[in-house]
């Protein structure tokens, strides 16, 4: 718990997402925080404590690309797990390939999300 | 001193009093002030006021002294000096002495002054001066500051007054104003106001049905109205626009604006005016726009009449023109230019008459004098000069025509060339009178008759030989002028000869004016008019008195060569007075097949036929008892009977001898049946003589049996210019135009071998090189036998009847050809309905003979379910004269179906309005009215195939919106099972996210639901409807594609908005397609927001919903086309989606339309009436 970077940030405009994801984390021994846009969590201090990111795609303002663009701008290397409604193969491919831990299309398993996880810490 | 603190203090307790509020004030502080026993003050407050004066009595002079007496007192103190009263002295006043001081107020003491008085001795102290002398002053200041208020208050009582005044003027103006726009709201024609920026304020009604836009949308913008201009005018008309309205002098133009109704594009006239303030600033523009559409078609069809008017002034064959009332021309037609060479300028006001003759010049300006005095319409003859220097004759006729005041305000005439006409009038006066010369000259006597028997003309000679008046002898049968003894057997002759047709040949007397008769023989010819039909006589009356007596006399002599006689070829017989035979030389024997012996002692009969011996017998027993004779003894011609029955013509004279007291006649016979034909061929030469003398006026010529021209009239050589050798036998083909010679040439060979009479049309040329029709007639004049003897021929000039009869034909054959070669159905009907003639198209569809279609018939051509309400249509129409437009089944020939037809009438009017005759078309829309049933099938068609196609755009949304609740359920399903299965169970958490669970899956059914509505095919569902939430739904579907698009999506609903009767998911079908249409609009924008904005609003009767993008926008070019099928500017697009939104949007009888918007982007909107439970369901 003292380790600085701890938490799982969830980042998704969709209520049940973030309803859910954090019950589910934390059965499997995370702490999470959620947001419901890009520019909240970019606002909050919680970037700090943040060890991974699971990060919607389409949000309405900032996307979940733009956000991992900015942190990268920023020099803050954290993971990202993208999740999506949007079932589109090529786009899974784009951002696997500028970075990202994993893409998972939604509806997901939670084996599906436990394998990301461990796969990105 | 306290006194002199009161003084100073007491502007402070005048503040803004009256003036005399402050004196009086003044003059009572002072009395109890100085103990006084009066204070008289009297100050000039104002310049034009007359003084103010007061006065206060200390109440012990009060008792002895009345306020007049002291005031008089003071009067005569003054009187000294008005102006400089004495500064202190002592006066008697009721009997006590009392010091009066006076001190003058103002610098120069133009305020006024003040006078005090008491009767202690001292008075005035130092101090009392000085208390007095302030207050003085501060009086004075006092007064001036209420002078100064005074003024003030009356400038500002002043300016209220004028603010009022000017309040009650705007006011006026105003109310001048709502006035006005009241009336502007309810006048027929478009009106409208503008405020002075040029944006509209106000439109009426009339305007807004008319053009189909709304208030709230022509105010949106300055130019909005202007969407509804002609695209051609549009720039004309924005320049007038903003020329009118920056200069604030209003303006006047005229544009074609559409009209929603039809969609057609009409004529308005728009005027502004400025309406000003007192000021002269612009309040408004007020306009209005007036339909001058019809007028201005009325214009044209005007220009269009006045031009083809002028072209047929210009063409008909007579030159026209126009004069001034008092004379001078006006106007000449391009003819009378053409023919004169005279140019419009050198002809006009009296330079015409530089082209008359200068002969006839002035008898034409005589008689124009005399016809612009008398206002009549006249004629004359005169010559023009053609531009090749020939002057021809043409009558002149002019008519006036008179303006409602029966003033003459034109004179109208026309010139017609009668040049040849009147040459051939003089020709044949020319040659009449020479005739008459003739006629008059021959040494005989000469008189016509006609077939009554009547002397019709007659020459010099004849009246001075009878010395009767012309009168006298045209009854000649009941004068003497005849001897009594010949007349019977003249009139017999006569008439036999008018019935018989043939010659009259008598020896009579004829009765001179001395009374005595002489023998005369009396020849005469028939006459005959150009018809071939006997007309009269001529008759040659020669005396032929003094050869009978020489005759008489040779008889005689020759009685004594009887034996001449016995030898002579001729026959001689001698008769008794028995008419017995006592002599008969030889010769009788040849000529009558008798010999003398089987003569001698037999009655003179048996020679002649039966016909003539009745004759014989009256005629020779008259004569012996009375000396007449019955017949010319000198070589009358008698038929007479051979022995064999033969009749043949013989010419007898006769000689009468006295033998043994008793008379012998002798006759001598010849057999003249040679001689006699010899005679008639000589008659038929005098009758050609005539003939060609008759037809003198015409081209005349005779030819020899076998065609060979032996002569032609002087007339025809003048013509023709070609010298009598050069026509002569076949030598006249040369004047005959080259195109009709073959065919001229070979009929009159055809006459020539059959003999017939014939006419014949041709060209022949005149002498100038000129052709003119001809009617070339032939006929044969025949010999007894009925052998041709001669052709007589004339030809006749009939060039003008030619031409005109082939520009007739022309005409007829145009219109025949346009009748029978357009392609349309065409035909008429008389007045009372009855087809009168149809075109061979209608006959070809129809398959029927004019006769079957005339008159009734056309009712056979219809379906019979469609007879009887056409034909109710047609009784209508034809009786009440309204344009008859019907659609029928019609039989089809070709593959003998009904067919729908679009039959038209429209009655043809004369000029008081009364129908002539109808004139009607029958349209073929079978192909039509299937297409565009087809084509309603096809756009239902369409407007599901956009559902199918937006599925595939959509399922990007759909699987974003159904995953979205997947994604919980799932996430939460498995959170659900790690807490059961968990040691200890978290049984709290699990029922928790298993509840979640249950909503996730509630939300991602009510997702499944919206989908399947909208993709669902459906009839029309119309039900009661709240286009919020209509909206807002496709908006939840389409969110996440528009996220991914980047567009934010914004709203904007009105609150208030009234449900709409409709069908939801169609309607939604023209939201998602406007969403969509915004989107694309703005997939290329990158340097703004991608912005969409959805409004829904009303005006009470109208629920809009408009989609506004910042996108790249239409030109307006195209904004015509943008809701037509087919019509896209995307590269993706196929053009569909606004034409079905369209369709849909009119069968909620709603309207939709695209505007440009001010700064990017484009907006699109639909509104749909409120109350529309009626929806157009003409889908299957």
């Amino acid at each position: 718990m003292m380790n600085p970077r701890s938490v799982v940030a969830i980042v998704d405009d969709d209520e049940s997402v973030r309803e859910s994801l954090p019950d589910l984390l934390k059965e499997f021994g995370f702490a999470s925080e959620t947001f419901s846009s890009a520019e909240e969590f970019l606002a909050s201090d919680g970037i700090s404590r943040t060890q991974c990111l699971i990060l919607d795609v389409a949000m309405p303002g900032m996307s979940g690309p733009e956000l991992q663009k900015e942190l990268n701008c920023r020099k803050i290397n954290i993971p990202v797990i993208f999740i999506t409604a949007h079932r589109d193969e090529a786009e899974r491919s784009r951002l696997i390939e500028q970075g990202a831990a994993a893409c998972l299309f939604k509806p997901f398993s939670d084996g599906a999300l436990l394998d990301a996880l461990n796969s990105a810490l | 001193m306290n006194d002199l603190v009161s003084v100073l203090a007491l502007p402070a307790v005048w503040g803004a009093s009256e003036p005399n509020r402050i004196l009086e004030t003044f003059l009572d502080a002072l009395v109890v002030m100085l103990e006084l026993d009066f204070l008289y003050a009297r100050v000039r407050i104002n310049s034009q006021e007359a003084p103010t004066e007061a006065l206060r009595i200390a109440p012990l002079l009060a008792t002895r002294q009345s306020g007049e007496e002291i005031r008089q007192a003071l009067n005569q103190w003054f009187e000294h000096d008005r102006q400089q009263p004495p500064e202190k002295t002592v006066s008697h006043l009721g009997g006590q002495e009392v010091s009066v001081f006076s001190i003058r107020m103002g610098i120069e003491g133009e305020l006024g002054l003040i006078v005090a008085g008491s009767q202690r001795a001292g008075f005035p102290e130092r101090t009392e001066r000085l208390v007095l002398s302030v207050a003085a002053n501060q009086t004075a200041v006092g007064l001036q500051q209420a002078r100064l208020l005074g003024e003030q208050k009356q400038i500002a009582n002043e300016l209220d007054r004028r603010v009022a005044e000017r309040a009650r003027e705007l006011a006026e103006t105003n109310e001048e104003l709502q006035l006005q726009l009241g009336q502007l709201r309810h006048i027929p024609v478009a009106a409208w106001t503008l405020k002075p920026d040029g944006t509209p304020d106000f439109v009426n009604q009339v305007w807004l049905e008319y053009s189909g836009q709304t208030h709230e949308f022509i105010r949106s913008h300055p130019e909005a109205w202007m969407t509804a201009v002609h695209p051609d005018d549009r720039e004309v008309a924005s320049m007038s626009f903003w020329d009118g309205v920056s200069s604030g002098q209003g303006f006047e133009m005229e544009a074609r604006f559409r009209r929603v109704r039809d969609g057609v594009y009409r004529w308005h006239l728009n005027r502004a005016v400025a309406l000003r303030d007192a000021e002269g600033r612009v309040l408004r523009f007020v306009g209005t726009s007036t339909d001058i559409d019809d007028r201005k078609l009325a214009e044209e069809a005007l220009r269009a009449s006045e031009a083809k008017l002028r072209r047929v002034i210009d063409t008909i064959p007579s030159l026209s023109w126009c004069n001034l009332p008092d004379g001078p021309n006006e106007f000449l037609s391009k003819g009378w230019h053409d023919y004169t060479g005279l140019s419009p300028e050198e002809a006009h006001g009296w330079g015409w008459a530089a082209a008359f003759h200068p002969d006839d010049l002035p008898p034409l300006m005589k008689r124009w004098q005399e016809l612009l005095i008398s206002g009549e319409s006249g004629e004359i003859e005169a010559r023009i000069r053609r531009r090749d220097g020939e002057y021809r004759w043409f009558l002149i006729r002019v008519a006036p025509f008179r303006d409602e005041t029966g003033a003459i305000a034109r004179w109208y005439g026309t010139s017609t060339d009668i040049h040849d006409r009147k040459l051939a009038d003089e020709a044949l006066r020319t040659s009449e009178a020479q005739l008459r010369q003739i006629v008059d000259s021959i040494p005989g006597l000469i008189c016509t008759m006609n077939l009554a028997g009547e002397i019709t003309t007659l020459n010099k000679q004849l009246l001075e030989y009878f010395g009767k008046t012309p009168e006298e002898l045209k009854g000649w049968k009941m004068t003497d002028a005849v001897h009594p003894d010949d007349l019977p057997r003249v009139i017999a002759a006569f008439e036999h000869s008018i019935r018989t047709g043939t010659p009259y040949e008598v020896e009579h007397r004829c009765r001179r004016a001395d009374g005595i008769y002489r023998w005369f023989q009396v020849r005469a010819l028939l006459v005959q008019d150009k018809d071939g039909q006997n007309a009269g006589r001529y008759v040659l009356l020669t005396d032929i008195e003094d050869r009978k007596r020489a005759e008489d006399e040779l008889k005689r002599s020759e009685a004594r060569y009887r034996v001449v006689i016995e030898t002579a070829s001729d026959a001689v017989v001698s008769i008794d007075e028995s008419g017995a035979i006592i002599l008969a030389n030889p010769a009788t024997k040849r000529m009558f097949g008798y010999n003398p012996e089987q003569l001698i002692g037999k009655p003179i009969k048996m020679l002649m036929p039966g016909a003539v011996r009745k004759l014989h017998e009256t005629g020779f027993k008259r004569y012996l008892e009375t000396g007449a004779r019955h017949l010319n003894w000198q070589g009358t011609e008698v038929t007479a009977l051979r022995a064999n029955g033969e009749e043949f013509p013989v010419e007898v004279s006769f000689g009468e001898m006295i033998a043994d007291q008793r008379k012998v006649f002798t006759g001598l016979i010849r057999d003249i049946s040679e001689k006699k034909r010899a005679e008639e061929a000589l008659l038929a030469s005098e009758r050609s003589l005539s003939q060609i003398i008759n037809t003198m006026p015409a081209l005349a010529w005779s030819a020899l049996p076998d065609g060979f021209v032996d002569f032609f009239n002087q007339r025809w050589l003048d013509y023709t210019g070609l010298s009598a050798e050069q026509a002569q036998g076949w030598g006249w083909v040369e004047a005959v135009h080259r195109d009709d010679l073959g065919r001229m040439t070979e009929y009159w060979q055809s006459m020539i071998s059959t003999g017939g009479s014939g006419e014949i049309e041709g060209r022949l040329r005149r002498f100038d090189g000129n052709y003119r029709w001809f009617l070339f007639r032939a006929d044969p004049m025949r010999d007894e036998s009925g052998a041709i003897v001669k052709w007589y021929g004339t030809n006749t000039d009939i060039d003008g009847r030619k031409r005109a009869e082939e520009a007739l034909r022309m005409r007829e054959l145009n219109l025949l050809q346009i009748t029978e070669t357009i392609p349309e159905m065409l035909w008429s009907a008389s007045t009372d309905g009855a087809i009168d003639y149809c075109n061979g198209r209608l006959l070809d569809y129809t398959g029927m003979s004019p006769e079957q279609v005339m008159r009734e018939g056309w009712m056979s051509l219809l379906h019979p379910d469609d007879v009887g309400p056409t034909t109710e249509i047609w009784k209508s129409c034809v009786k009440n004269g309204a344009s008859y437009r019907v659609e029928v089944r019609t039989f089809h020939a070709a593959d003998r179906t009904y067919r729908w037809c679009m039959a038209r009438a429209l009655p043809l009017l004369d000029q008081e309005g009364c129908i002539i005759r109808w004139h009607g078309t029958v349209v073929d829309m079978h192909d039509w009215k299937q297409a565009q049933e087809e084509l309603r099938n096809t756009q239902a068609e369409l407007a599901r195939m956009t559902r199918v196609m937006t599925i595939g755009q959509l399922t990007a949304s759909i699987a974003h919106e159904v995953n979205q609740p997947l994604s919980g359920i799932v996430t939460n399903a498995g959170t659900c099972l790690r807490m059961l299965d968990s040691d200890p169970p978290n049984i709290d958490g699990a029922r928790e996210t298993a509840r979640r669970t249950i909503r996730d899956g509630n939300r991602a059914s009510e997702v499944m639901t919206r989908l399947r509505t909208l993709f669902s095919k459906k009839q029309i569902d119309v039900e009661p409807l709240d286009l919020n939430e209509a909206a807002r739904e496709v908006i939840t579907l389409l969110s996440g594609e528009l996220e991914r698009n980047n567009v934010i999506l914004k709203h904007d609903f009105s609150d208030h908005l009234p449900a709409v009767q409709g069908d939801r998911v169609q309607l939604q079908q023209v939201i998602l397609n406007f969403i969509h249409n915004g989107a694309d609009a703005m997939d290329t924008v990158n340097d703004r927001p991608r912005q969409l904005l959805i409004r829904t609003e009303t005006d009470g009767s109208q629920v809009t919903v408009s989609v506004r993008d910042s996108g790249i926008g239409f030109s307006p070019e195209i904004s015509e086309r943008l809701f037509e099928p087919f019509f896209t500017t995307k590269q993706k697009g196929m053009g569909i989606g606004l034409s079905v939104s369209r369709s849909i949007v009119e069968a909620h009888r709603g309207r939709l339309w695209a505007i440009r918007n001010d700064g990017p982007g484009s907006t699109f909107a639909f509104s749909i009436p409120r109350e529309s439970s009626q929806l157009i369901t003409n889908r299957q």
